[in-house]
């Protein structure tokens, strides 16, 4: 049986629900670091797949743009390869796999090691936007914490972790403080990728599609981790170069590669990776002739 | 029903001429103007449009509003038929008469409303302030002005429509509200440029005639 293609909006969404979310990008690009409420819509991917992820590109995506999605740094794993190719079936946008060719960066979970440029938009896939939520389960509280300024409760699980381990025991959604008011969770990123939010010269946009909040840390905007004046702010750091290009100062993944503990240490972003690779190759092959 | 509604003078010039995709670019230069304060941002709008809104203008508002949205209109705007008829065919915003009502007050550099007569939000729901559209199409001079803040690489200087007489000291009132505050976007013929609440402004001495 045949079935006619289906024509879908730009975007899949409906212009009145895209209306809505490009409303509340905009006043939540006007207060770096607040959680502003929207109304979630059903896209066709379940709750925890990266919903506000999507709503945010399709409410942004259009003929100019060019699509990168990654997922842990990759380029080319499940979630990153099924929502590159929705949009580029519902929107028939040029995707990449290219940092600097991008002009739309959605991701889940890592920020590319190549520097962000000005124009440059991140979409971040984020489970849970409240930092504080572990620490007080009621949202009617955690709003008027935020509304108050009052922040205790985070110094206090920080320095909670500092008395039993020594350190502070948090590696990825490191919170942060924007432009010095409010308390934010960068999404589960790596604490290695804080630094690069800070003065960043892109727009940074968090959409969490279950949880129903979109916000935002606009380009040059003060990004601060939070810590102490004995036990500052410490991203994590490796001590091996990566294994494929020999980059060092690049976040790594471990790959298992026997049953007796022998470990691999790469590049988590692909397309870096491949670049300093392919640029490694170049090098020998001119020192070889 | 009467057949005075299907007059030829009453049937709008049409909107966007690819809703979809003019709205998105549209929306992209607001967005960029948003994050990059005190830059400008041009912007593509319908040519046939009703004179009192101009292309700019229109762009802004076919691209923001809609059912969901209380907008408040300047009075000469809110009295021009041509143009209330074409935004309400094409948006169906809501029309209010009180500023303290309004999602959306768009006035011009004449008619704009003080910053502290418009809604700012409460610190619980600081998203729930009002944005000043201001069409500056037919401004009477500027001011240059330098500005701070996030989006702003150090700093940057720009020419600031004048409005009216305390703007300056009202801005700063509303910058130190933050989180709450007043968010303004200038539309002038072909461009659009945002002054958030986090934007902090210094005027300098002189002024320039527009």
């Amino acid at each position: 049986m045949n079935s006619a293609k289906i024509e879908y909006n730009i975007g899949y969404i409906d212009e009145q629900t895209k209306r809505m979310i490009r409303r509340v990008m905009l006043k939540a690009v006007a207060i770096p670091g607040f959680q502003v409420p929207f109304a979630s819509r059903e896209v066709p991917l379940p709750r925890g797949w990266g919903t506000g992820g999507v709503q945010l590109t399709a409410s942004l995506i259009g003929k100019s743009d060019v699509l990168k999605v990654i997922d842990q740094g990759s380029d080319d794993t499940t979630n990153a390869v099924s929502i590159r190719k929705f949009f580029h079936r519902v929107s028939s946008v040029e995707t990449t796999t290219d940092t600097t060719q991008a002009t739309l960066i959605q991701t889940r979970h890592r920020i590319p090691e190549t520097p962000l440029q000005e124009g440059q938009i991140m979409v971040y896939q984020v489970p849970l936007p409240e930092p504080l939520r572990f620490l007080e389960p009621r949202e009617t509280e955690t709003r008027q914490l935020h509304a108050l300024n009052e922040y205790g409760l985070m110094y206090v699980k920080l320095y909670e972790d500092i008395a039993k381990y020594g350190h502070i025991a948090k590696t990825y959604d490191y919170p942060v403080i924007v432009n010095g008011r409010y308390l934010m969770a960068p999404s589960p990123t790596p604490s290695f990728d804080n630094p690069k939010l800070h003065q960043s010269p892109a727009l940074h946009l968090y959409g969490a599609g279950r949880e129903k909040r979109i916000y935002a840390i606009p380009p040059y905007t003060d990004v601060e981790s939070l810590g102490f004046e004995d036990y500052p702010f410490e991203p994590q750091a490796f001590e091996e170069p990566c294994a494929i290009c020999g980059s060092t100062g690049v976040y790594l993944d471990q790959i298992i590669t026997d049953d007796k503990g022998g470990a691999l240490y790469v590049c988590s972003d692909s397309d870096y990776c491949a670049n300093k690779f392919a640029q490694l190759s170049k090098e020998g092959e001119g020192v070889s002739e | 029903m009467s057949d005075a509604v299907f007059q030829a003078a009453t049937i709008p010039q049409p909107g966007f001429s690819d809703p979809s995709s003019d709205s998105q670019a549209v929306f992209r230069a607001i967005l960029n103007a948003f994050s990059y304060p005190g830059r400008k941002f041009s912007i593509t709008g319908p040519q046939d449009v009703p004179a009192a809104l101009g292309s700019a203008l229109a762009a802004v508002e076919l691209t923001l509003f809609d059912i969901d949205t209380a907008v408040w209109h300047h009075p000469v705007l809110a009295q021009d038929e041509s143009a209330m008829g074409y935004l309400l065919f094409h948006t169906g915003l809501k029309r209010c008469t009180e500023l303290a009502d309004a999602d959306f007050v768009v006035a011009t550099v004449d008619s704009m409303p003080a910053l502290n007569e418009l809604r700012t939000g409460s610190d619980l729901s600081p998203q729930e302030s009002t944005t000043l559209v201001l069409d500056a199409r037919e401004m009477t001079g500027a001011h240059n002005c330098r500005a701070t803040g996030p989006g702003i690489n150090g700093e940057i200087e720009f020419l600031m429509p004048e409005t009216y007489a305390e703007f300056f000291e009202d801005w700063a009132a509303n910058h130190q509200l933050f989180p709450r505050g007043v968010d303004l976007l200038i539309v002038d013929e072909h461009s659009v440029m945002a002054l958030p609440r986090t934007t902090s402004l210094a005027i300098q001495e002189h002024k320039r005639e527009a």
